[in-house]
This record gives C-alpha cells, sequence and structure tokens, in this order.
C-alpha cells in the first residue's frame, strides 16, 4: 500500500463511526471524488444484484480501490470532516440507522450518514434531507416541525435552504428538534447528506487554517460568543451589543475572519467554520 | 417704434425648460383685420386662453382695450410657450402696443405673472428658477406678482419689483409711482422632531446610517416589518447638515417649478426628504408629462434623501429607471418637443421585506413563503441597481428589552457633529459639495495606504467581488476614514466598508 493509501486510510479510521470498515468508507469517497460519479449509484446498481453480505462492503467492492488521485481527493474531504467533527457511517452499518435502510427501500437512502454529535440512532423518528434544494412542501414540513417543537431552527431565517425533500426515518423527533438548534445547546446534526462537508472541503478554509484552528483574527470577546454559541449562529447585532468593541472594528473584524476562512455568514447570523478545539 | 400700425412693443418674458431658461422676446403690434388678438410662437392652451383673461382684466382696470386686431409673437417661435406666466407680460405687451405705458420703460424688464379677471396679478409655479434665468439672461429688471416677489428676491444681482395689479403695473410704468423695495424670503432651517436615540438597539444599523450621511452612500436596509427600518431611513435625513444657500436655492428652483412651494414660504436650507408610496409610476419617479417634462421625485429629493419604503413592492422596470441617474446625479428626460434636465444628486436609501411575507430571518416569526415566490420578490430588483447602492444592510427586530428599556444610543445631534466633520475634511481636500460616493477613482487612490490597498485586493479576490465593487468599496473606506478623522485610508476602514457589501440580505 502506498503512503498516500495508508494516509486515507488512517483518516478514514478517524472520521468512520463505530462498526463501520475505514477501507469500504475510503473506497467509496474515493469513488465519489471522481468526476460525475456518485456513491448512491453504487448502491442501485447493487441493489439490482446480489444482496449477500453487508450492504457497505457491496457497495465498496463496486467502488474498487483507490487510486492515487481519487485518494488524495477523498482524504482531503475526510480530512475536512474530521477537523469539523463529523463521523460517518455507510448503509447497512450498525450505526446506520436499521429503519432508514431497510424499511424503506423506496425512500432512495443514501449511502453514508454524516452527522456531528449524537448518532442517529434507531428509534422511529423523522429527518429530512436534501437541504439545498428544498421544495416547498418540504419547506412547509420544515416550518411545521419548528413551530411544533417549539424551537428556533438555525435557518427558521430561511427554512427552505435549511431542509428537504422528502421525510426519512432516521432519528428521534427529539434528536431533530436538538438538531435544529433547541436552546440549551447539545450536538447538531451537520446534515444527513455529504454536502456539508463537502461544501467545508471545498472552500479550502480547512486546510487554510491547518492544525492552528485556534488561532483567530477576532476580538477575544467576539471569538468566545461564537465559541459558546458553537455550532449556533450569533446574530450580528448581539455580537455588536455584547462584544464591547466599536462597530466598525468588530465588521472590520468580521471581514477579517471571512476572507481567512475563520467564519462563514449565514442567513440567520454568523458562526465558526470549523468547530472550536474545545467542542464536544 | 411707431409707423402705420402703431408702436411695436418689446417685453421680455423667460420660458423654462426644466431648470434651463430660454429668453421669450414678446413683440406686440396692432394690425389690421376684425379685432381680437391673435397669439403666434407655439403658445400652448394656458397662454393662448390669456386673451380672455388679459382683455377683461384691462377693462376691469379702468383701461382701454383697442378695438382693432392685436398680434403678438412668441420668439423663438420654435420654442413651446407654457403657462400662465406669460399673462403679465403679454398684458404689458398690449399696453404699450396701444400707448397706454411708455415704451421706453420696458428696457430691460422681464415681466412674469398670472393676472385675473379683476386685474390682480398672482404667483405662477416656477418664480424663482424664472428669476435665476432673467438674470442669467441679463435682464436688470423683473415684475412679479407682489406675492412671489420675496422668492423672487432670494436671486442676487436683479432688481425684482413685486406688484398687485394691473393699474399698479401701469402707474409703476408711466412713473407715476415708486417701485416697492422687495424683501427676501426668510431663510429657514426647520427644526426636526425625529431623534437617532429614539432607535433602540441596532448599533450596526445606526454606524451604517452615519456613514451613509458623511458620505452620500446609497443604503439598502431590509428586514421584517416593524424592526425599524423606515424609522432608521427618516432619522439618516435629519443627520444631514443644512444646505448652502445656492443649493438650497436650486432645490427650492426645482420644487417651484413642480408647484410645490408656496410663493410666500422661507426658503429651507433643510435638504429634502421625499417619500414616494411604491405604487408611483415611473413618470412620477424620474419626471415626465406631456409637453416640457416636470421632475418627479427624483429630482424633488435633489441634495436630500430619496426613501422607496417596500422598495420590492415596485415594479422592477420603474426601479431600473434609477440607475442612470444615480450613476450621474442628474436625469435627462426627452420627450418629442424637448428634452429636460434635472439634477439628481440624492442619498437613495431603500428598504424592504425580504419576502413576500415579510419574516424571512425574523427569529420570532417563521416565514410562510414558498422558495420560489421568495427567488421571485427579490428578482424585483436587479443586480445593477443594488451595485449601486454601496451601504445593505440587514436589519433584526429589536428584543423587548431593549424597546421597553431607555434610549441606549447617541442622539442625531452627537453623530450630526460628526458627519458634518467628516463632510467638512471632505470639503478641504476635495472642494466644497463634493461628497465620497462622487470621489474618482484617481482621487481615491491618492489617499490609500498601499496595506489597505493590498488587503481590499486580496478581499476582493478571495471573496469573488466584482471589480465595480473595488471604487465602491474604497469610496465606503474613504467616508469611514473621515469619520474617524484619518487622512490615509488603512486596512481596517477596507475591511469595515467590505462589510456593508459581502453579505447582501437580498441577493445574498
Amino acid at each position: 500500500m502506498s503512503a498516500a493509501l495508508a494516509g486515507l486510510r488512517s483518516v478514514a479510521a478517524q472520521v468512520a463511526a463505530d462498526g463501520t470498515d475505514p477501507d469500504e468508507l475510503a473506497a467509496i469517497v474515493a469513488f465519489s471524488a471522481q468526476p460525475r460519479s456518485h456513491p448512491d449509484a453504487l448502491r442501485r446498481r447493487d441493489r439490482d444484484g446480489h444482496r449477500s453480505g453487508p450492504a457497505a462492503t457491496r457497495v465498496a467492492a463496486l467502488a474498487g480501490p483507490p487510486t492515487a488521485t481519487t485518494g488524495a481527493v477523498a482524504q482531503r474531504l475526510l480530512g475536512a470532516w474530521r477537523d469539523d467533527g463529523v463521523r460517518v457511517t455507510l448503509i447497512g452499518d450498525p450505526a446506520y440507522p436499521r429503519c432508514l435502510a431497510e424499511g424503506w427501500p423506496e425512500l432512495d437512502p443514501p449511502v453514508w450518514l454524516a452527522w456531528r454529535g449524537q448518532a442517529p440512532g434507531h428509534a422511529p423518528g423523522v429527518a429530512i434531507v436534501g437541504a439545498r434544494r428544498a421544495t416547498s412542501y418540504g419547506s412547509g414540513i420544515a416550518a411545521w416541525l419548528a413551530e411544533a417543537g417549539d424551537v428556533r431552527a438555525p435557518g427558521s431565517a430561511a427554512p427552505h435552504r435549511l431542509l428537504a425533500e422528502g421525510a426519512a426515518p432516521c432519528c428521534s423527533p427529539a434528536q431533530l428538534l436538538e438538531a435544529l438548534g433547541a436552546p440549551g445547546g447539545g450536538p447538531a446534526l451537520l446534515d444527513v447528506t455529504a454536502s456539508a462537508a463537502d461544501e467545508v472541503a471545498r472552500s479550502g478554509a480547512t486546510e487554510r487554517a491547518g492544525a492552528a484552528s485556534a488561532a483567530t483574527t477576532l476580538p477575544p470577546a467576539v471569538h468566545a460568543a461564537l465559541v459558546r454559541a458553537w455550532p449556533r449562529p450569533v446574530r450580528l447585532e448581539d455580537l455588536a451589543s455584547s462584544a464591547q468593541v466599536p462597530v466598525g472594528g468588530l465588521l472590520a473584524a468580521l471581514t477579517r475572519a471571512r476572507v481567512n476562512g475563520e467564519v462563514a455568514e449565514a442567513a440567520d447570523g454568523i458562526r465558526l467554520r470549523r468547530a472550536p478545539p474545545d467542542a464536544g | 417704434m411707431s409707423g402705420a400700425h402703431g408702436v411695436l412693443a418689446l417685453v421680455h418674458a423667460v420660458a423654462l425648460v426644466g431648470l434651463t431658461p430660454h429668453r421669450v422676446r414678446i413683440e406686440c403690434s396692432r394690425a389690421t383685420g376684425l379685432p381680437g388678438m391673435r397669439l403666434v410662437g407655439l403658445p400652448d392652451t394656458a397662454v393662448r386662453e390669456a386673451e380672455d383673461r388679459i382683455r377683461t382684466a384691462i377693462q376691469r382696470s379702468g383701461l382701454h382695450w383697442p378695438q382693432e386686431r392685436i398680434v403678438i409673437n412668441l420668439a423663438p417661435a420654435d420654442l413651446p410657450k407654457v403657462g400662465t406666466g406669460f399673462d403679465l407680460p403679454l398684458a404689458i405687451g398690449v399696453l404699450a402696443a396701444t400707448e397706454q405705458i411708455p415704451s421706453a420703460s420696458l428696457a430691460g424688464l422681464c415681466a412674469c405673472g398670472e393676472i385675473g379677471l379683476d386685474g390682480s396679478i398672482r404667483p405662477v409655479p416656477g418664480t424663482l428658477p424664472t428669476a435665476v434665468g432673467a438674470r442669467d439672461l441679463g435682464t436688470g429688471r423683473l415684475l412679479v406678482a407682489d406675492a412671489a416677489a420675496g422668492e423672487a428676491a432670494l436671486v442676487n444681482g436683479l432688481e425684482v419689483i413685486g406688484v398687485r395689479d394691473l393699474t399698479e403695473v401701469v402707474e409703476l410704468l408711466r412713473g407715476d409711482r415708486a417701485a416697492r423695495q422687495s424683501v427676501p424670503a426668510p431663510t429657514e432651517i426647520p427644526a426636526s422632531t425625529l431623534d437617532l436615540r429614539d432607535v433602540r438597539g441596532q448599533p450596526v444599523a445606526r454606524r451604517t446610517v452615519e456613514i451613509a450621511a458623511a458620505g452620500g452612500h446609497h443604503l439598502l436596509l431590509v428586514g421584517p416589518p416593524g424592526c425599524g427600518k423606515t424609522m432608521l431611513a427618516r432619522r439618516l435625513h435629519a443627520l444631514l447638515p443644512p444646505l448652502e444657500l445656492d443649493q438650497a436655492l436650486e432645490v427650492a428652483a426645482i420644487h417651484s417649478i413642480a408647484g410645490e412651494r408656496a410663493p410666500d414660504a422661507p426658503l429651507s436650507l433643510a435638504p429634502p426628504l421625499r417619500e414616494p408610496h411604491h405604487s408611483i409610476s415611473a413618470a412620477g419617479l424620474i419626471g415626465g408629462g406631456s409637453g416640457i417634462a416636470r421632475p418627479g421625485e427624483l429630482a424633488l429629493a435633489h441634495r436630500g434623501v430619496l426613501l422607496l419604503d417596500e422598495l420590492l413592492e415596485t415594479p422592477r422596470w420603474i426601479l431600473d429607471a434609477l440607475r442612470q441617474p444615480l450613476e450621474r446625479g442628474e436625469i435627462t428626460i426627452t420627450r418629442a418637443r424637448s428634452r429636460v434636465r434635472y439634477p439628481s444628486q440624492v442619498l437613495f436609501v431603500a428598504a424592504t421585506n425580504p419576502c413576500p411575507c415579510g419574516h424571512l430571518g425574523d427569529p420570532r416569526r417563521c416565514c410562510t413563503c414558498r422558495p420560489d415566490r421568495i427567488e421571485r420578490y427579490r428578482a424585483r430588483l436587479s443586480g445593477p441597481l443594488l451595485d449601486r447602492i454601496d451601504l445593505h444592510i440587514e436589519v433584526q427586530p429589536v428584543d423587548q428589552r431593549q424597546l421597553a428599556g431607555s434610549a441606549d444610543g447617541e442622539s442625531t445631534a452627537a453623530v450630526a457633529a460628526r458627519v458634518l466633520a467628516a463632510r467638512h475634511r471632505g470639503a478641504d481636500r476635495w472642494g466644497a459639495g463634493i461628497l465620497a460616493r462622487d470621489l474618482q477613482d484617481r482621487q481615491l487612490r491618492a489617499t490609500c495606504s498601499e496595506r489597505a490597498m493590498s488587503t481590499l485586493v486580496r478581499a476582493i479576490d478571495g471573496l469573488a467581488l466584482s471589480a465595480r465593487a473595488f471604487d465602491r468599496t474604497l469610496r465606503v473606506a474613504r467616508t469611514i476614514a473621515d469619520l474617524e478623522a484619518v487622512e490615509v485610508i488603512a486596512p481596517e476602514h477596507v475591511e469595515e466598508a467590505l462589510a456593508y457589501r459581502l453579505s447582501s440580505p437580498v441577493h445574498g
């Protein structure tokens, strides 16, 4: 095994959830790194073929071993996930919600699930996937869930951006509400697809930050407020009110941090791009 | 001049095409033919109807109306003559042609006023620009309605004579009565009751408003209903320094043309604030109408604030009409018979909801709009127009504790003092009346440090901003530096300026 592929396996091992084979994860992620390749196509191919053995293993076999090129891309992607505290499980693995993998095959479950914080679990529940191309129906469901749970979704500013093309059983309502940003903190679901982590990786922010992710160009009070809120965003007005720095200086510092890839601005506020080192 | 047809009387008047004055020679002569008055030289309906007013007024004033044909030529004949302001010079011409007043008394005389059937002289819209025009065209004396004399007397270098009725005009021109001294209308700075202290919280929005006022930068406020967008926009107007006298005259002249200025009103030194309803038409916004285009809200807000509340409720094609005038600071309206130019150096302030229901981004209310509706709603604001707005700010609702608490911000007086000081710094550097938004690229770079420039270049590259954003960001940075009394633009000024452009709440 080359050094590059050994490195890939090492990173995959840090990202893979309990019960997920790092080699299988590495193979599937590397396959998805190829142009116009999506691992869900492999799963569909697998569904039409033989059905013996764990689903993830069969899909990984179809993906084939990583090459040096795809391995490098996959390693960068997995590294970004690792830095963001993301865990990944593959379809059919112990951490993958059984009811999603087996109960509703017509829902076309994804090959992998990526999350941050508490694992989805196997209890019946609701999650909504396909956040970036939500239909009005999906937005309505998201809004209804948010209102029913008396919580503010991290996108209540833009619920249509947050969630959903369809509903899939994946986690409990409590977990979902927690993921939507229930007051009191707690883990948050990054996304049930890998797209969000993909986005982070593509931005190159993690590469630029490297290991010194604790370094910041923000005023200490502002950085502390963002760390406290992590992973939820903080409204600019709230930062300005509590930061004890002039508004002009705050805006300049936020721009600097944004150019450096330290913070991201969402419809509902500003958040750190990466998990702070002491985040759970 | 005497001859077979008697005297050829010559009186001067001023025809306005927009704000541009044109000298009109009113040539009046008796002629053979049936009794009556014949007007030539492109008079409009109001001018043609003057015959009835003049005849009745002359007769009721105890003067003689000739029982012969009177021919009046309004030269240049190809220039449209509009409005009832020609009544007075026409009547004077008839009286001179019939030798009831000496022709010699008309030398260097220009007249403007409407005549009532009882012979009274009434003010007309546009008296002030007429007076300016009369002076610029080299006329020594201007005869106007007494009620408008104060307004006309604001113009230096012109003898303004106010008259109450036709009898007084005749006595004056016969030399039987001395002209009354016209006193210029007083100037005033209306006290604003709006104070920035009334705005609770909103530190970022307050800072943005201050920058907008200091540099004249256009401003877009986006937020849910009731979060204070309009409140902020109106208080922005109160931050603007008073106008200089010549600027106030220019503003008053536009308002006078539009008929929005009472002739006896004092000259206001306060910058205008125009708040048209979002159902406004294109002609209402940029000016228009048949014949000679009248000024629209844009020109009426010249040197002041044009506030378009509920911006995205206005059709896109109407909003897009603002693109060129906002860039050039003037609007040219071309019609079949005229081409009119009005100045439009405005501070454009727009306020809008983020979506049709208004609650997108509101942490307390849930937005009920479908994504496609939001996209369509936002598409009403074109990219090029958005690009011309330097400061984009999202205004969030203030929480209840802040609302119930005491005022926590600076007063208008304190902020206005900083704005004035920043403008003075700019004026010392670039010249009076030049704002940061009007600066050229070369002027901007001359006061920008190398570090600031490299910061901007790096940000433009890293954040994929347009080239247009480059100059506009520098202009805002210049204003921020002036507010901080700093001569050279530093990196933090550029970074703050970028913050107002980076996250457009509408197109972001």
